[in-house]
């Protein structure tokens, strides 16, 4: 998602793919507490972005690792 | 065997009990009454189990009396976060979703303290999963800080800081996604290590997110933890994450002074990047000072902001709540907290290209931070941002804006939160500690003595 404001319908729409089945009143609710978190959550996606470009990770680029795992290596440390 | 003092450490506790001055029977009794006479207050437990704790505690005893003694950890009360799978006693993980669960079997960390022969006083208070705040509308109430208990505790392992810093317990294990140990820590004034991803195995805790979760051990020192560390650390197969890799002996390292350690302060974390409380900033000054007086070389780095770390870390650890808790969001919604579910929900709004872009730049800021740490042996940076805040403030959603804690969370190197002061309401400061990974060794040595260098440990919250 980008950081441009949703609006409740579209807040709506998106919970509903996501399987969230909410009467009207309570995603008018839910949204009015979550909207702006929502917002930053998408200010971060565009940080995490742009910080990739600049590091000359291109986005569509290969991936620099084996993404869904993580493990430090061992002999990194002094230990 | 004789009572306990008030307020042992567990260091100091374990020395006693190993010499046969100190009955475990004793010291679990002098716990349980503290318990009995201040939780009330600070409601850092779930349940308590006394009957069962006397048990296990006069079990230690006789096999201390017997000869049998098995480490520093025997006979020494703890408690566990309420995400530790206990078995045959209920684990809820503050949830009202989770209020009749009674686990099967005991989580790994859970059976290897155990194995070390201590004694289980209870279950302890936590953010609702993990994840959230304070929250008011969960089958119990959050925990309270000991140093004030209108004063939030930092999560979301609250509970075991709360009971720590109040003397109920004198340690435990908690857990770090995004500063869950280092946070309570620091607001309730006790010592806190998230050590390297990996060091610890997960197995039987409730997970939060999988690429960043982290168990470690809290207590009122770095020493103190270093000798939980030893018992919990070591290899799991059976956890994906786990690291095979040698466990040192811990206390063995510690010494009090830092000669020939090279620490780089990352200042601009807490001063560019977010600015902390003056006076939170001013600690951190005083306690570098202390460690260049004891021997400590000193130089500043630089690195991304630590909002590139934040960023990096919450979308991952969004998308990975979401994954764990959708299908029970689907189903029951509101049946979980108001704050733990608006916080989980994010990770709905995350996409899958996101999740993999920030995964991505994880590889790039590890290779970062290890480039940075090349001729370095730790590196200092802000704890807390300031002094625990009132318990009952307007939720903040915007906190995931100031993550100090969550650097190390991404790169995955051990990190330790230590008081590094206290301000003018008399509550806690602190700073962290982080080093190279798996080398928990030097950054408990520089946390140890610096815990000896100044009086901070010997000041209690008065349980009044």
């Amino acid at each position: 998602m980008t950081s441009t404001e949703l609006t409740l319908a579209e807040f709506a729409r998106h919970l509903e793919r996501a399987g969230l089945r909410l009467g009207p009143g309570d995603m008018a609710t839910l949204y009015g507490e979550i909207a702006a978190s929502c917002q930053i959550v998408g200010e971060m996606a565009e940080r995490v972005r742009a910080r990739l470009e600049a590091a000359r990770l291109p986005v569509d680029g290969p991936l620099p690792e084996p993404a869904h795992i993580f493990s430090r290596e061992p002999d990194h440390g002094d230990a | 065997m004789a009572t306990p003092d008030a307020f042992l450490t567990l260091a100091e506790a374990a020395d006693r009990i190993a010499r046969r001055q100190l009955s475990p029977v004793e010291l679990a009794k002098s716990c349980l009454a503290r318990i009995a006479a201040a939780d009330h207050r600070l409601d850092s437990f779930l349940l308590t189990r006394p009957e069962a704790a006397l048990a296990e505690a006069a079990a230690a005893e006789r096999e201390i009396m017997a000869g049998r003694y098995r480490g520093p950890l025997h006979g020494i009360p703890i408690g566990l976060k309420d995400i530790f799978e206990t078995a045959g006693i209920r684990t809820t993980a503050h949830s009202k979703t989770l209020a009749d669960h009674v686990p099967a079997e005991d989580a790994v960390v859970v059976r290897r303290l155990a194995e070390s022969g201590t004694v289980l006083l209870g279950k302890l208070a936590t953010h609702e999963f993990a994840i959230g705040g304070p929250s008011f509308d969960l089958p119990w109430p959050p925990a309270r800080n000991p140093w004030n208990p209108e004063r939030f505790t930092g999560g979301s392992s609250s509970g075991t800081g709360a009971a720590i810093a109040a003397g109920f317990i004198l340690g435990g294990p908690g857990s770090d996604t995004g500063g869950s140990i280092r946070l309570p820590a620091g607001y309730c004034g006790i010592t806190g290590l998230k050590p390297t991803y990996g060091r610890i195995s997960r197995r039987g805790v409730l997970p939060l997110a999988y690429a960043l979760d982290h168990v470690g051990p809290m207590a009122w020192s770095a020493e103190d933890c270093a000798i939980l560390l030893q018992a919990m650390a070591g290899h799991d197969p059976l956890d994906p994450a786990s690291a095979d890799v040698p466990v040192p002996d811990y206390r063995a390292a510690l010494r009090p002074d830092l000669k020939g350690v090279r620490i780089g302060v990352v200042r601009h974390f807490f001063e560019d990047d977010f600015r902390i409380a003056d006076e939170a900033r001013a600690a951190i000054d005083a306690a570098l000072g202390v460690m260049q007086s004891l021997g400590a070389e000193l130089r500043e780095v630089r690195l991304s902001p630590v909002q590139d770390y934040g960023a990096c870390g919450w979308m991952i650890l969004f998308a990975e709540a979401w994954a764990v808790h959708e299908k029970a969001m689907r189903r029951r919604f509101f049946d979980f907290g108001r704050m733990m579910r608006n916080r989980v929900l994010l990770g709905a709004f995350v996409s899958s290209a996101d999740y993999i872009h920030a995964l991505r730049l994880r590889a790039a800021l590890v290779h970062e931070m290890d480039t940075a740490m090349r001729d370095l042996d730790v590196v200092v940076s802000a704890g807390t941002p300031s002094e625990a805040p009132p318990i009952d403030e307007k939720p903040d959603y915007t906190s995931f804006q100031r993550p100090l804690m969550m650097p190390f969370n991404v790169t995955g190197q051990p990190a330790l939160a230590i008081r590094c002061g206290i301000s003018t309401n008399r509550l806690p400061l602190s700073l962290q500690i982080a080093g190279k990974p798996f080398d928990e060794a030097t950054v408990l040595r520089v946390g140890h003595a610096y815990e000896l260098a100044t009086s901070w440990r010997e000041m209690r919250p008065e349980l009044t």
